[in-house]
């Protein structure tokens, strides 16, 4: 039992942003998906000391993180969402800079910046000033800087956010190459991003975890199942306000639904396998929606 | 790590521009000094150019040396000899060639003939009463003393400082030194608010670029890096101040030459109670300047610690230096008008005046209150600035 939250709750003002919530994690992958407003930032920020909780308790390692103090911070790496850095820097003096707040003796963090800017794809970079790069650029250095210090514990807020496709495939190789002996816990709106990586995932809503496990253990959750249906499309309307409609595209004249249902919805419809999406979807309705057609 | 913070710093392209401007300020100010001088050929037209400070200090070199009974009687006689045969209407080759070179020590004598009725003329010392200067000159500091000293501790005070300069006087044209010290009291000024500016970007940074959760979320960002951060603020100051003023300070020995600065300041300034040398009263304009600029750093990183932007802490140095003496002085309150920090850029000024301030037995005079005052000032701000700022906790 490594990191343990326990009850801990995070309200501003009467908004409880991060409700009584007790989690413990291990080394591996969690990916801690919820809809904007879950409190996701919120709860990252408390794991990183940025923030105190208004009750309960976060140990590493059965010490709490706040009395742990600087020793906590050695062990861990962070991307905030809003990664703010130092235009004016060069990347290798950013991440230096960066090093040296983070205890890493010059000689050590020199060959560290090196592999961790390859890590990142980042080696031709290094000399460029920070404000140059792309978004995409930026959020690789995000993630270098989180990293450099080796951490045990890896918090990564969004870090798919404004990656281009081909950028987030990247990503998503680089987590499972991080992935060992340490926990990372990754923050996304987006099911595709943890889908492949994340060994537990939390879903996160209104400050509270709906449901956690493993991708398939998720998807076992639901009592519903997947159902592939072909209508005229005409129809499609009203089979939508019946069925949860996960998605939908046209075939010529036929729309193509796929829907969530405990029993076969229409006739002909075909069963399909329950993905981690499909959960999102259940257990979020509405409220996902507007990501579900991304 | 504080190479870095300071990186940061002067990465930032305005940084740099201040850092320019502050090069071109020195430029200018020296041009300004060098052209200050009040300086007449020997044809009796004002030269202007550059040279005119050395034209000037070589003049007035005819008389270098120790100002003995002799040297001082033979300048009060030519100038009783000009006098008598031309009146009031001295012709300019005459001026040029006796009183301009002799002017600082004319000048000097006319202490010993104030309010004398029976001197050749009210302020023109008779070669007999220039002979007896010293004399006359203790006799005036000791009722000087007297006059001034508020206490006895004072008036003991006062008499051990006008003790201390030694006779008979050196001399040679200081006009250099006197030139310069009027400006670099301006340029410190300038400089000052500019370390202010810059110093308040060290602590307002992060937040400004939201980068204070990578900051604070990092092993050393409360404690360390931290107190780093003040350190690159005094640093910066100490570097930039020193740096600038040995840049102004080199092109103004260029320009208009090092001679005279071992003579004392007495010889301008009579009653003044620092037994100094003018190229003395420069260094010590320099270090009032530069307890000015610590001054600065130190305020604008307390605010800006504490306040998480730099928005208001710029501000301050320019109210300390610039609009709270206009308030002290509308107040009245003499005490605390002589003790404003903007004073430090007025050491010219304070060094002829005999403001003593006493706590018990002890008497100090404005400069060293001045320094000790804000120095202190500074260094407490120190740990404050820490306080501020390691303990922050996004709300
Ligand atoms: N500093 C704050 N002050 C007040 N409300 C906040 C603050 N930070 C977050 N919130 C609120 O808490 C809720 C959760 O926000 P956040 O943790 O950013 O969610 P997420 O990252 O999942 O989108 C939101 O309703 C947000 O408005
Ligand atoms: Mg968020």
């Amino acid at each position: 039992m490594t990191l343990i939250l326990d009850k801990v709750t995070k309200t501003f003002g009467s908004y409880k942003a991060v409700d009584d919530m007790s989690i413990t994690m291990n080394n591996g992958v969690y990916g801690l998906l919820g809809v904007n407003g879950a409190g996701k930032t919120t709860l990252m920020r408390l794991l990183s000391t940025i923030m105190k909780p208004t009750g309960g308790s976060i140990t590493y390692k059965g010490r709490d993180i706040f009395k742990m103090g600087a020793e906590y911070r050695g062990l861990i790496g962070y991307l905030p969402q809003e990664f703010g850095y130092y235009p004016d820097l060069k990347v290798r003096d950013y991440l230096m800079y960066i090093a040296s707040i983070k205890g890493l003796p010059a000689p050590i963090a020199k060959r560290r910046i090196s592999t961790t800017l390859r890590l990142v794809g980042m080696e031709r970079e290094a000399s460029r000033k920070m404000k140059t790069l792309s978004g995409g650029m930026k959020r690789r250095i995000g993630i270098a800087q989180a990293v450099l210090n080796d951490p045990e514990f890896l918090i990564l807020d969004e870090p798919t956010a404004g990656l281009d496709p081909k950028e987030t495939i990247r990503f998503r190789n680089l987590i499972g190459r991080l992935a060992e002996n340490r926990i990372v816990l990754l923050s996304t709106h987006i099911v595709a991003d943890i889908e492949a990586v994340a060994s537990q995932v939390f879903l996160m809503n209104k400050g509270k975890i709906l449901v956690q496990g493993s991708a398939a253990e998720l998807c076992g959750s639901v009592k519903k199942s997947a159902w592939i249906c072909r209508l005229p499309e005409h129809e499609a309307g009203r089979a939508a306000q019946r069925f949860q409609v996960i998605s939908m595209h046209k075939e010529g004249s036929e729309a193509v639904l796929r829907v969530l249902s405990e029993e076969i919805p229409v006739p002909g419809a075909i069963q399909a396998n329950t993905t981690l999406e499909d959960v999102f979807l259940y257990y979020f309705g509405e409220e996902a929606g507007e990501y579900a057609e991304l | 790590m504080l190479n870095y913070e300071l990186k940061k710093l002067f990465a930032k392209r305005i940084n740099v521009i201040f850092l320019v401007l502050l090069l071109a300020a020195a430029v200018i100010f020296n041009l300004l000094a060098a052209k200050s001088v009040l300086y007449f050929d020997s044809h009796g037209a004002e030269d202007q150019s550059l040279k005119a400070v050395r034209m000037l200090t070589e003049e007035k070199n005819k008389w270098k040396g120790p100002l003995t009974q002799e040297t001082l009687a033979k300048a009060a006689s030519e100038q009783q000899r000009l006098y008598k045969r031309y009146g009031d209407q001295i012709p300019d080759e005459a001026y040029v060639k006796v009183l301009q070179p002799a002017s600082d020590i004319l000048e000097m004598l006319k202490y010993i003939g104030q309010g004398d009725a029976d001197s050749f003329s009210s302020q023109k010392v008779s070669p007999e009463k220039a002979a007896d200067f010293y004399k006359l000159r203790r006799e005036k500091l000791s009722g000087a003393a007297r006059e001034y000293g508020k206490t006895p501790a004072q008036q003991a005070f006062l008499k051990e400082q006008y003790g201390k300069t030694v006779t008979p006087f050196y001399y040679e044209g200081a006009d250099s030194w006197k030139i310069r010290t009027d400006y670099a009291e301006r340029y410190g000024m300038v400089i000052a608010l500019l370390i202010g500016i810059l110093a308040s970007g060290i602590f307002a940074g992060e937040f400004r670029l939201q980068a204070d959760s990578v900051f604070f979320s990092s092993r050393y960002g409360r404690t360390k890096a931290a107190r780093t951060k003040i350190w690159a603020g005094i640093v910066m100051a100490a570097v930039l101040y020193w740096g600038l003023m040995l840049v102004y300070s080199l092109m103004g020995f260029i320009i208009m030459g090092t001679g005279g600065s071992s003579v004392p300041i007495q010889v301008e300034w009579s009653e003044s109670v620092y037994a100094i040398t003018f190229g003395q009263e420069y260094m010590l304009t320099l270090l009032c300047g530069f307890t000015a600029s610590l001054l600065s750093a130190a305020l604008t990183m307390l605010i800006s610690a504490g306040r998480h932007a730099s928005g208001i802490a710029i501000c301050v140095p320019f109210f300390l230096f610039c609009v709270a003496p206009f308030i002290a002085r509308a107040l009245g309150a003499e005490l605390f008008e002589n003790l404003m920090p903007q004073r430090l850029f007025y050491v010219e000024n304070i060094i002829r005046t005999p403001v003593l301030f006493q706590a018990g037995d002890m008497v100090f005079r404005q400069i060293p209150a001045l320094l000790i005052l804000y120095l202190a000032v500074s260094l407490l701000c120190l740990p404050l600035i820490y306080r501020a700022y390691h303990r922050y906790i996004m709300k």
